[in-house]
């Protein structure tokens, strides 16, 4: 065990016990990250990947539950702590960004209140000080007029601005680790870009590691500095951005990528990838994307177990492409 | 938002006017007041005396003219059987009343709103299963009926409290009030207990739904993942947003509490307004009825008045809304 | 339940299949809910039957003995029957004047609820589908209505109209039509739009036709849910204000009414004169609210097409 290791999961599986049956929303995940790294874990909806972050945060509802793996922050097993400790770390060391602002912030608070809160939750200053905090993040984040715009109420800011605000309380209590679940997914596209770049800077900064969950391929890649692929729970390709985007082993990967519509030529017909994601309730042994694969046969009933491609790039797969193979 | 009071000041003084002259028109026109006074065997020249007295000899819209002329001065006629000034009545009365439609309101308050918000949160408990069972039959039984067992298994039963009357008063600024001593609150408790019991089911219901709906919101959810502390999310984020639309139902409903106090003052015996309207009503003692009707109108509009402008106080969504 | 004008006539389906038999299945997988029903037709059955099996006739004077008054329950007559529920200050027998109690109760409740939801639902129709100055007048009024309290405008209406069992079913109506009103025209504002409406309207069918034929089926599930639980709540404000002294006159006395004057025994241990009326009146509320309830749980997806 490595400790200069921001986090390392090994072996997550969190299940949703319904009544029409086990969901095994993830099923054995395993990845680690540094200091300062930028992680994109991308999938569709319904891959886990959100579930995920969750579930490092100990914030899953039930009916579902972890029910095995390890999650090792900085050298503590999160699972084995216990939920005081968890809820300590939570908003201090390990803080989150969600998709919609206008649904996370609540409504009749005004934003000096929440934000002074997330800093006297975990730090024993007065409140005074814990105000000087907010302006200074606020700033950060490069919000204008900031001591003004404490005691607004979130409906006042614009939706970039509103994520800004979320993305500042993240950042107050100087985290090691930012979990970032579609954070700009309902934002416009140019506001998109500025968050990704500023986020990024901010990273690298102050040695933040960022996981950064989200559906959109093209997003995180000129973000992070890794990629996870996740499809019906588990992650069936990683690897460092640039061997993902130009040397894509998996038949899944290859298909996400080539959806992006700007690698299409003009006037093409964009790429589907045929079929849908199974549902999760019938999922079986084998892998889980060779009814849509072109690849596939009947080894593929089977689990393909992770496959090592060399230099820190894996997959599941009994066919990846080969590497030089264009995508 | 003076904009907003105004208009909706000068709605509920058109309002007042119309229920005036309803009330005035069904209760005098209709049925002649002047057999109840005279007796059966009067003569003709003092039945007629005693319809001028009562100026029932004029044509109605006259005397509707009066009546309001009276009435804007404060005079709402004399009661036919105390010969007392209706509003002097009414108005001895009406501290009784309020007294118990607060305290019902303070039962509803300490005791629905903590039990709404354990059931909301545990809803498959026993405890809860208990709470929702009591309020669904809270909710739909009679009143007076459920005052009745009150009255059956506490007082006659049990003895353990008083099944009538109003307890030893204090004067409190001038008014007297019971609930500062404790044979005042030993009188109050179960007639308390009766105006609450359908409130209070509503109540615990509401708040039971509204925490079940803002524990799944994603701002709790925001707000766990600050590593905000348990009790600070209960008390700050969910009561504030649980309470916004509870707080309009109680002030809808305390207007339907002070006329449904006429109930359990007539089963306690409770020397209310309500009492006295029905006592006046057997009798057709038709100034203190009018009167009655017309204070609880006006009561009525002009709490709704207040509550919509505590809502939109409370809302700051609304509020600003209204500003631009 | 699109009982469709233009389709399933004549069609030979299964009950079970039919979009009425499966909403009458689906409220019998709750046994509290069937077991509501059954005791909502018991206490019908013994309402309409009262003079066939009531022991005696509560309201015949020469049946009544004084020295059979305020009798315990289970205790002996003077002449040798039992009476099962006891007896009042005037020699009545408690279940007898229960069960013709009832008939009151009910007959009371469920006409002026009839009444009501004939009033209320084609008003509120009406409202929702000729729209305009109507509709939103309509609705101003019943949006006043209701912002008072029922018992309220119920002591007002009585004091004016006075006593009696037609007096106080009117009040009811007047009471209660503005409840159905909304509902109607709620489920209404959903339905007017709709293709059938419209393709209806193609035929050149009448208004009063569309309305009725078409429109009021599709809108009557919400309405009949409405209808259990008023029904409930007519019963309930009868009998109270009953008990208060303005409702019904001692000729035809209600639950309530009994209630009311074993009113003054309770005090001095005599419960059985107001308790045993009291059950009966909150049985049949409680089983009708059930129903209400169940009916609505049933009824509801179906609307939420």
């Amino acid at each position: 065990m490595n400790d200069a290791m921001t986090l390392e999961v090994e072996g997550l599986k969190t299940h949703f016990f319904t009544k029409a049956g086990v969901i095994r929303a993830v099923d054995d995940v395993s990845f680690s990250l540094r200091a300062g790294e930028v992680m994109g874990l991308v999938g569709e909806s319904g891959s886990g990947k959100s579930v995920t972050g969750f579930s490092i945060l100990g914030l899953v509802d039930s009916p579902g539950k972890v029910v095995d793996g390890r999650i090792i922050f900085k050298g503590e097993d999160l699972r084995a702590c216990g939920e005081e400790r968890r809820r300590e770390l939570r908003g201090s060391a390990i803080a989150a960004v969600f998709q919609d602002p206008l649904m996370t912030l609540n409504p009749v608070l005004r934003v000096e209140t929440q934000m002074v809160e997330a800093v006297l939750a975990h730090a024993k200053v007065d409140k005074a000080e814990a105000r000087r905090r907010s302006i200074a993040a606020l700033e950060k984040v490069g919000i204008p007029a900031a001591e003004e715009r404490l005691s607004a109420y979130p409906h006042q800011f614009s939706g970039g601005m509103r994520q800004r605000v979320c993305i500042a309380i993240a950042l107050l209590n100087n985290p090691a680790l930012i979990i970032a679940d579609e954070p700009t997914t309902a934002l416009d596209v140019t506001i998109q870009a500025q968050i990704l770049h500023e986020m990024r800077a901010l990273c690298v900064d102050s040695g933040t590691s960022l996981i950064w969950i989200t559906h959109d391929l093209s997003v995180v890649a000129g973000l992070a500095d890794k990629i996870c692929v996740m499809y019906a729970g588990k992650i069936v390709e990683r690897g460092s951005v640039d061997e993902i985007l130009d040397h894509p082993r998996h038949p899944y990967t290859r298909g996400l990528i080539r959806s992006v519509p700007s690698r299409s030529e003009k006037g093409e017909e964009l790429y589907q990838i045929p079929g849908m994601m199974p549902s999760p309730l019938s999922l079986g042994e084998g892998c889980a994307f060779s009814a849509r694969c072109p690849r596939a046969d009947a080894l593929c009933a089977a689990d393909p177990g992770e496959v090592y491609f060399g230099d820190g790039h894996g997959g599941r797969c009994f066919h990846p492409h080969p590497e030089e193979e264009p995508v | 938002m003076a904009v907003f009071i105004i208009r909706r000041l000068l709605q509920s003084v058109v309002l007042v006017l119309v229920m005036s002259l309803l009330v005035f028109l069904g209760v005098y026109a209709i049925g002649n007041p002047a057999d109840i006074l005279i007796a059966p065997d009067a003569t003709e020249a003092e039945r007629a005396e005693v319809i001028h007295h009562f100026g029932l000899d004029q044509p109605l819209y006259a005397q509707y003219g009066k009546f309001l002329a009276n009435a804007v001065q404060g005079d709402l006629g004399r009661s036919f059987k105390f010969n007392e000034s209706a509003l002097k009545l009414i108005a001895e009365r009406i501290p009784a009343t309020l007294e118990l439609a607060f305290a019902s309101l303070f039962l509803t308050i300490f005791l629905g709103i903590p039990l709404g918000l354990y059931s909301g949160f545990k809803p498959n408990s026993i405890p809860s299963k208990l709470i929702m069972g009591f309020s669904a039959f809270g909710f739909s039984v009679p009143a007076f009926w459920l005052g009745l067992m009150m009255v059956m298994v506490f007082a006659v039963f049990l003895g353990w409290l008083p099944a009538s009357g109003r307890g030893q008063t204090v004067n409190l600024f001038g008014i007297p009030v019971s609930f500062l001593t404790w044979d005042g609150v030993r009188h109050m408790i179960l007639p308390a207990f009766n105006l609450a019991c359908f409130k209070l089911s509503l109540i615990i219901r509401l708040t039971r739904a509204g925490t079940q709906e803002v524990i799944r919101s994603d701002y709790v959810k925001y707000a766990k993942a600050k590593g905000l502390r348990p009790a600070r999310i209960i008390l700050v984020h969910v009561l504030k947003n649980t309470l916004i639309p509870i707080i309009t139902v109680l002030g809808m409903e305390f207007g339907r509490t002070i006329a449904f106090a006429t109930v359990t003052e007539t089963i306690f015996a409770w020397p209310g307004m309500g009492k006295l309207i029905i006592d006046s009503i057997s009798i057709l003692d038709r100034p203190v009825i009018v009167a009655y009707l017309m204070i609880i109108v006006v009561m009525f509009i002009f709490i709704n008045l207040i509550v919509d402008v505590i809502y939109s106080a409370l809302d700051p969504r609304v509020r600003l809304e209204e500003r631009r | 339940m699109m009982l469709n004008a233009i389709s399933g006539k004549g069609a030979l389906v299964r009950f079970r299949d039919r979009p009425f038999g499966k909403a009458i299945a689906e409220y019998c997988e709750s046994v509290s809910a069937v077991m509501a029903f059954f005791v909502v037709l018991i206490f019908v059955v013994a309402a309409l039957f009262a003079s066939i099996i009531a022991p005696q006739n509560p309201y015949d004077l020469s049946k009544l003995d004084l020295l059979d008054g305020t009798l315990e329950p289970m205790s002996k007559s003077f002449s040798g029957s039992i009476y099962l529920l006891g007896t009042d200050e005037q020699g009545r027998d408690m279940l007898s004047a229960i069960l013709y109690g009832l008939r009151i109760s009910l007959s009371v409740g469920v006409v002026s609820t009839i009444a009501a939801f004939i009033l209320g639902t084609s008003l509120g129709l009406i409202a929702a589908y000729k729209g305009g100055f109507f509709e939103s007048f309509l609705m101003r009024v019943v949006d006043l209505q209701l912002s008072f309290p029922a018992l309220l405008i119920a002591l007002i209406l009585l004091v004016v109209l006075g006593q009696g069992v037609d007096k106080i079913t009117l009040a009811l109506v007047i009471v209660h039509w503005a409840y159905f009103a909304r509902a109607a025209r709620g489920s209404a504002m959903a339905e007017r739009n709709r293709e059938y409406i419209e393709a209806a309207r193609a035929l050149r069918l009448s208004d009063l036709r569309i309305i009725f034929r078409h429109l009021m089926p599709n809108v009557m599930p919400s309405i009949i849910v409405i209808a259990t639980t008023m029904v409930a709540r007519a019963i309930s404000t009868e009998a109270t204000l009953s008990f208060l002294g303005i409702g019904l006159p001692i000729t035809e006395p209600s639950l309530g009414l009994l209630i009311s004057n074993g009113f003054r025994y309770l005090l001095s241990g005599k419960y059985w004169i107001s308790f045993y009326p009291g059950i009966a009146l909150v049985v049949v509320i409680v089983a009708l609210n059930m129903m209400g309830d169940r009916l609505r749980d049933v009824l509801n997806p179906r609307l939420k097409r």
